[in-house]
């Protein structure tokens, strides 16, 4: 039954609150600034609570749609931005799907032909029926996450053997990715310029392949090749990475076509340090070489948002508060955690409810705790629990169904 | 190891040389009585070959005392001009000077120095590393590609360097204490205060900002780095780069690029020319580079639009 007024979504974020708010954490809340979005207006920022269980309390009574609290911390996190005294700030990462070509996304890629209304839920260039333009949404399935998943692990890689962070929080967004978070009172001070560069790094930005200060330091030359200092395993940061994914690529027998096998043999030794890393190469080798090392490069750097890294005041999505474009939860992970993920299963909050709505857009099919559900066309009117209706209705796939109150 | 005056005369703007300031409590007054006249001969001689007036040099003329005193005369008179971009050149000046002199000094006083500017370092045998919190602070001017973190290797948090990098990184903790020297000085001995005025007007009349022949507005990103320049920021080589290419591609002449940059700190008139040049595609490669993308500006930070409603976007 429809209570005039309040939406489905509204009175599941509220009945999420009132019973889950103790779960809701932000460590030295009295130091951040608290922003939310609420259910009907705009923004606000530069909110304060001196302790957690008056933001509990807050959330119970208030239920916002979106809840952030940002990465500084301030003397006053209540004041206007200028005027709040930056103490320093948590070195985040963010890492959206969005920013990752998943394979799988042209058979998740819902459209509509803005001419002849045509419909469908696989990714098409133009309308098949008409050849007219269509209009595309995004969305998300496991595979997508996993993917992101796989980034977030790299960035933890590095953090962890490149910087020496050892503290650091994950968490599922909420929506189609991961928070990262580094805590420690090293990079507390650190400004959005030095942020920049560690982002960069971690996407291997500016990271030089072959040069005399290359991953693959070249020497010198000689006719027909050069002379060359391989990385090794032994090495660190990106000269590693590359080092084990060229030995890899040997392993899997992708190297390469026009290398000789006791050049592999001596290769395989240098990369691994059991040999020494100084080697004359062919110019032909060397340059496959060189372009496996690249291909490494790019797959190894992490998929991360640099504008988000940079950002010293950032607002991020409190975590076990609900995603106002979802529903999901923003699940706290373990580091051992976040490989294996499913938001589709572990994020969703059961409300089992049964709510009627009007599908708006076509609808892949997707599940939600290991039940399946869609495809739906546009007009169609189904019948969903709470927590599938809510993610269509915020996803913008559907609106609720509303009964006419007489 | 105690800092002598010695010690301070060569590195006065160190955290040893601010408390033996602090101790002597040399009243300015003072310093105008004859027996204490090479300290501002010398301050003058400093902040002239700061200014590009004279040319530079290390040699000492004066006592280690007066030496050490002249630095922060110089200091004051800048500081009394109020001017940015004067105190800009005597940052790039002290630490050149810096690092002319910390020329084979042993490690153990390079070790000494980089605790004076708080400094991560650690030895273990012959391997000198920094961490990387303070590497990213001192390099963030630096544009050569070897010092991009990328192509060092981090380890747990540190980062391998020689001692001639150790050298040059704690030449630019000079530059970066001087120019974060917030402190006003509001009076002078009028003879130091004319001198002052005198090298400060040569600064702005050489560097004077010339308007570019441009067509029409410049996108933000552009301009807020031209305006950087104009104001005498050392800043980045992206950002550099991001101009001249910007303004090769609007039809500026090398000549009138290479003016732009006479108002940066590190201006050098041989390496500017070329740099354009070679950017232009007349000398080295004779590639002639393309104005980066708006992803690259945004990568590299140099994007002031927050709400990406910028009318530029995606123009070149």
């Amino acid at each position: 039954m429809q209570v005039q007024g309040r939406t489905v979504v509204q009175m599941m974020f509220t009945k999420y609150y009132e019973k889950f708010s103790r779960i809701i954490y932000v460590e030295r809340i009295d130091a951040r600034e608290i922003g939310i979005v609420p259910f009907s207006g705009s923004m606000s920022r530069h909110m304060w609570f001196k302790e957690i269980s008056s933001f509990r309390k807050f959330l119970r009574e208030e239920t916002p749609l979106h809840c952030y609290y940002s990465v500084a911390y301030y003397r006053d996190p209540s004041a206007r931005m200028g005027e709040k005294g930056w103490i320093g700030a948590d070195l985040v990462f963010d890492i959206d799907a969005d920013h990752i070509n998943a394979p799988c996304r042209p058979e998740h890629t819902p459209w509509r032909c803005k001419s002849c209304k045509e419909e469908g839920t696989k990714e098409v260039e133009a309308c098949p029926v008409c050849g007219g333009e269509v209009d595309s949404r995004k969305w998300f399935c496991s595979s997508c996450i996993k993917a992101a998943a796989k980034e977030a692990v790299k960035v933890i890689d590095v953090l962890r053997e490149d910087f020496g962070l050892d503290d650091i929080r994950v968490s599922f967004s909420g929506n189609r990715g991961f928070h990262i978070r580094a805590v420690s009172d090293e990079i507390l001070q650190l400004g959005g310029h030095e942020r920049r560069e560690i982002g960069a790094y971690v996407m291997g930005e500016g990271v030089e392949i072959f040069g005399k200060r290359g991953i693959i330091q070249h020497i010198r030359n000689v006719r027909g090749g050069a002379w060359v200092r391989m990385p090794t395993v032994r090495d660190g940061g990106w000269k590693r990475r590359i080092a084990e994914y060229l030995l890899r690529a040997i392993e899997e027998g992708e190297i390469f076509h026009g290398v000789g096998e006791e050049l592999k043999r001596n290769l395989k030794l240098a990369l691994s340090g059991e040999a020494k890393p100084h080697m004359l190469v062919g110019t032909k080798a060397l340059r496959r070489i060189i372009k496996l090392a690249e291909r490494g490069l790019a797959e190894l750097g992490g998929k991360i948002d640099i504008v988000v890294t940079e950002d010293i005041h950032r607002l991020i999505r409190v975590v076990n508060s609900l995603h106002g474009g979802t529903g999901f939860r923003v699940v706290p992970l373990l580091e051992a955690e976040v490989a294996s993920f499913d938001p589709f299963s572990q994020a969703v909050v059961p409300f089992n409810e049964a709510v009627r709505i009007v599908v708006q857009y076509p609808v892949p099919r997707f599940q939600l705790l290991k039940k399946s559900y869609g495809p739906y066309h546009s007009g169609e009117e189904v019948e969903l629990p709470t927590h599938a209706a809510v993610y269509l209705i915020l996803r913008g796939m559907a609106v609720e169904k509303r009964e006419s109150i007489e | 190891m105690a800092a002598n005056i010695e010690f301070l005369a060569k590195y006065p703007f160190t955290k040893s040389g601010v408390s033996f300031l602090r101790k002597l409590k040399v009243p300015l007054e003072e310093l105008l009585q004859p027996e204490r006249r090479a300290v501002l001969n010398a301050a003058v001689v400093r902040l002239e070959q700061a200014a590009g007036i004279k040319p530079r040099s290390v040699k000492r003329a004066v006592d280690y005392l007066s030496e050490f005193l002249s630095a922060y005369v110089a200091l004051w008179m800048v500081l009394y001009t109020k001017n940015r971009l004067l105190k800009e050149r005597l940052a790039d000046y002290e630490s050149w000077r810096f690092l002319a002199s910390s020329t084979g000094e042993p490690p153990d006083v390079l070790l000494q120095l980089a605790k004076e500017y708080d400094i991560r370092v650690a030895r273990e045998e012959d391997e000198l590393q920094m961490h990387f919190t303070s590497y990213l602070r001192l390099t963030r001017r630096f544009s050569a590609p070897e010092w991009r973190l990328g192509n060092r290797e981090p380890r747990k948090g540190w980062v391998r360097i020689s001692w001639r990098e150790l050298r040059r990184l704690l030449s630019e903790a000079v530059r970066l204490w001087i120019v974060s020297i917030e402190r006003e000085v509001e009076w002078l001995p009028e003879e130091l205060r004319v001198k002052a005025d005198k090298v400060k007007e040569h600064v702005e009349r050489t560097v004077k900002a010339k308007t570019l022949k441009t067509r029409g507005q410049l996108p933000p990103c552009v301009e807020e780095i031209k305006q950087a320049i104009l104001r005498g920021e050392a800043v980045s080589h992206q950002a550099r780069f991001t101009l001249t290419t910007y303004m090769l591609s609007r039809g500026a002449t090398v000549e009138e690029i290479v003016e732009l940059f006479t108002s940066v700190s590190d201006y050098n008139p041989s390496i500017t020319e070329y740099q354009v040049m070679h950017i232009a595609g007349l000398k080295g490669s004779r590639i002639r580079y393309r104005p980066p993308s708006c992803k690259k500006i945004k990568l590299w930070g140099l994007c002031p639009i927050k709400d990406g409603l910028c009318r530029f976007k995606g123009a070149q």
